[in-house]
């Protein structure tokens, strides 16, 4: 075992490709009336982006999500479909993660260099409206992983 | 002669050596950068932390290789008697294994490749000018071939040409990390075969696919 030891720690590194990500960077938290929301990208991809949202609810809380959507500069919207968006009644004190995919050409939006984005989502709380947005970016922080330091 | 040749041999391999480890010689495209997600399932475990990230699959790689090289053979050539031939050539290759993406250091010898490959015959000099003063140096031909690689062996099959003729001719061609084997047949002249060292300097795009 000691000599695997030295022998691995005598090998180089293996630097692998890392990949760009939508990050939300900012209004990540929403609150109105009997809802509490947080929204984190959870999945970035070449076919679009996953977001995940925490849902809190104070008490009984009819929530819909009427539209969802990453909104670019030049008015490309990328929505999620309606199943996607359907939100079974939150009842008494409620937390939900609720998966919300959001499907498109991401790589074309690369390649185009189109890195900033809103995803606006707009709600229906107890019948009212209400849009929540939150500004997006396509960072690419490190183009390389070193897999001997950072483990995923 | 044959010290220039063991000097060669010496030299050659080691150079090759070096640049399999030449990262620089690997150009790595930002086009089609994101990766591999399935969005049609949450995250495997979801907890509400605000950090959790599930990383992309890697997608793979589209790559190819363009090799400029040279080549020293000795066997038969044109004027009948034994003779060298110094070329160079221009080789692409494309290779076949793109399902992982390249490691930042690492260099891709292709499992497997197709490639095309233009030379020209720069010059066969007389190996035997002592015995027939009449040998004299003439040009080589321009060849074009189909490739076929394996990590580092490669086959070819083209044509040869010798413009000033005109003589067009089939040529074949194998080579294995530097050594270089080269038959061609002229209907004029005959058949031609060389064998030597080849030495390529590769330089290799690859974008995600």
């Amino acid at each position: 075992m000691a000599v695997a030891s030295l022998a691995t720690a005598c090998l180089p590194p293996r630097v692998l490709r890392d990949y760009p990500r939508w990050r939300i960077v900012g209004g990540q938290s929403f609150a109105r009336d009997c809802l509490r929301a947080e929204a984190y990208v959870r999945k970035s991809g070449k076919t679009g982006i996953g977001v995940t949202l925490v849902l809190r609810s104070l008490h009984d809380c009819a929530v819909e999500i009427r539209r969802a959507e990453l909104v670019f500069p030049d008015g490309h919207r990328a929505a999620a479909t309606a199943d996607a968006r359907a939100l079974a009644p939150m009842v008494g004190r409620t937390l939900r993660y609720h998966w919300l995919p959001l499907p498109f050409d991401n790589d074309a939006a690369w390649d185009d260099g189109q890195r900033d984005a809103t995803l606006e989502l707009e709600l229906a709380i107890a019948g009212q409206p209400v849009v929540w947005r939150m500004p997006a970016q396509h960072r690419w922080d490190q183009r390389w992983n070193d897999t001997r330091l950072v483990r995923r | 002669m044959t010290r220039t040749i063991c000097a060669i041999r010496g030299a050659l391999p080691a150079v090759l050596l070096a640049l399999a480890g030449c990262p620089s010689l690997v150009q790595h495209s930002t086009r089609h950068a994101p990766g591999q997600v399935d969005l049609s399932q949450p995250p495997a475990r979801e907890v509400g932390d605000p950090a959790a990230y599930d990383p992309p699959d890697d997608p793979g790689e589209n790559r190819v290789a363009i090799l400029p090289g040279a080549s020293w053979g000795m066997g038969a050539g044109r004027t009948g008697g034994s003779a060298g031939e110094v070329a160079v050539q221009l080789r692409f290759t494309f290779p076949e294994s793109r399902d992982r993406s390249l490691g930042k250091d690492e260099f891709p010898a292709p499992w497997a490749a197709w490639g095309g490959t233009i030379g020209w015959g720069i010059a066969q000099p007389p190996l035997d000018s002592m015995q027939h003063p009449s040998h004299r140096t003439v040009g080589g031909p321009i060849y074009a071939e189909v490739n076929r690689t394996w990590l580092y062996a490669t086959v070819g099959v083209g044509a040869a040409i010798y413009p000033s003729s005109p003589e067009v001719g089939p040529q074949i061609s194998a080579t294995a990390a530097i050594y270089m084997v080269r038959a061609r047949y002229l209907p004029e002249s005959g058949f031609e075969i060389f064998g030597g060292f080849q030495l390529e300097l590769p330089t290799v795009w690859t974008w995600s696919r």
